[in-house]
């Protein structure tokens, strides 16, 4: 029985991780081992929820790329710090959240820059539909959609955008997002309704349009036939 | 229920938080209110262009990342001050501790001094045991470095002044002070040294000149004893491949 106990052990020593099937808080685990391959596994997961977040809320690809990275770096690096109290994305949109803030603090003490533009720009404004006749063959994967989408998120106020953000595209629980950004759980909810509310005004345009619609269901079947070859 | 709190239910129903109880009359108001229903359907709408519109990180991001973590490990690693890096620092630290015990043992010192040099020249047995509890006490009396050794324990044990070398230089200041009293500390101090003659200081200077050129001797045998080994297996090498070489030469002939 030693003797298979023995073997048994060995084989099961000698098999290869499969890194997928890790939760997250195994794969920072390994991370505070030492294992590298356990880091890249967690940017493979976090790297494109961090920068849709990340860009929806300081509105510049550049530096959402750089914020994204600044909060992967900093994963590593401070991830004995992590403890299993809380969950692993919590901690991450966490960190990201941070730096989105003193990003934003660090732009908003610069200098006015004075728009040329007569037409003031006002979040009440909805957004003007696109041309109905247009080809929707010249969308390149529902880029048009995705722009509309970008610009009637930035229209929302960043203190609603941020839980907004949370919830809808990165499905933290309200517990998470509390966490995340330090609010009470009641003003999480208010929030969340008022961004709600914000979008739904600045989207009302595109909820009519035919064309922006069958776009949507592109991207869906889209996103479903690459999660299956996944 | 009013369309604003019903509203309100609808936000917290679509991530699965609505009460159970408010279930009922917000199904009740959605099947009379038609602006409500299109509301619902509308927030749905909204949560799927979301989810389909993310954004797509540029394709060499994940190099780029690589390359920024190992640019700011190295950044980290260059920052990161080694206490054997930093002398002046390391004897900066020494010259704080040191400050901060001599005026401690200036203090005691005087104390004692209060206390003991009046009895200096009364009772002999009441000052043997004062120079069993106080060692300092004896510097008054000690005129050759031979007694002070006898009188504080073996110096060759104890380092008497932290070195520049150590690193690890926050001096035992509790064995030394226990031992050989403030005053050992320094010889440059004179001031603290009543009664020492400047022959035992100059002695006191030399032990300790002698001490840190034997620590480097022995560092340096060390290493040599080392270098030997690498030499003599080298040396083994060299012969056993010569050796092979002459056997394999005699077996053509």
């Amino acid at each position: 029985m030693h003797a298979l106990e023995e073997q048994f052990s060995v084989e099961r020593r000698s098999v290869p991780v499969a890194w997928t099937e890790l939760r997250d808080e195994d794969l920072i685990a390994r991370v505070q081992q030492g294992q590298r391959r356990a880091f890249d596994e967690i940017v493979s997961r976090y790297k494109g929820r961090l920068f849709s977040f990340i860009l929806r809320m300081v509105k510049d690809p550049t530096e959402a790329e750089d914020l994204t990275q600044e909060t992967l770096i900093r994963v590593y690096i401070h991830a004995n710090k992590y403890r299993e109290i809380a969950r692993f994305s919590t901690w991450v949109f966490t960190i990201a959240t941070n730096l989105v803030r003193n990003r934003m603090r660090r732009r908003a003490r610069r200098p006015r820059m004075f728009s040329l533009n007569p037409t003031p720009d006002s979040d009440e404004l909805p957004l003007d539909p696109p041309d109905p006749d247009m080809d929707p063959s010249r969308d390149v994967e529902g880029e048009e959609l995705g722009k509309l989408i970008a610009l009637a998120t930035s229209k929302i106020p960043e203190k609603y955008r941020t839980p907004f953000l949370l919830r809808e595209v990165n499905e933290l629980s309200y517990e998470e997002i509390q966490q995340v950004t330090g609010l009470k759980l009641g003003t999480v909810r208010s929030r969340i309704n008022r961004a709600r509310n914000r979008f739904r005004q600045l989207i009302k345009p595109l909820l009519k349009n035919e064309t922006l619609l069958a776009d949507l269901e592109r991207l869906e079947e889209k996103m479903l036939s690459d999660k299956d070859d996944e | 229920m009013r369309c604003t709190k019903a509203r309100e239910w609808l936000s917290l129903d679509l991530d699965g938080r609505i009460p159970p109880d408010k279930t009922i009359s917000l199904e009740e108001h959605l099947a009379n209110c038609g602006e409500c229903r299109q509301y619902h359907a509308d927030l749905q709408l909204g949560s799927r262009l979301l989810r389909a519109t993310e954004p797509a990180l540029p394709e060499n991001f994940e190099w780029r990342l690589q390359l920024k973590l190992n640019q700011t490990l190295q950044e980290m690693a260059r920052q990161a001050t080694l206490p054997w890096d930093e002398p002046e620092r390391t004897s900066w630290r020494w010259l704080r501790n040191f400050g901060l015990s001599a005026a401690g043992g200036l203090a005691i010192a005087a104390a004692l001094a209060f206390l003991v040099v009046p009895q200096l020249t009364g009772n002999g047995a009441r000052l043997t045991g004062t120079l069993d509890r106080a060692p300092v006490t004896t510097y008054g009396e000690a005129q050759d470095l031979t007694a002070a050794v006898t009188a504080t324990g073996d110096l060759t044990r104890r380092p008497l002044i932290p070195t520049t070398q150590r690193w690890n230089s926050t001096p035992n200041w509790q064995s030394v002070s226990q031992g050989t009293g403030i005053g050992l500390l320094n010889p440059d101090r004179s001031e603290l040294l009543s009664g020492w003659s400047s022959n035992s200081l100059n002695d006191l200077r030399t032990i300790t000149t002698l001490r840190d050129e034997n620590q480097r001797l022995r560092t340096r045998l060390t290493q040599a004893n080392r270098d030997l080994i690498l030499l003599q297996r080298q040396l083994d090498t060299l012969r056993s491949k010569h050796v092979d070489q002459e056997s394999s030469e005699g077996g053509e002939h």
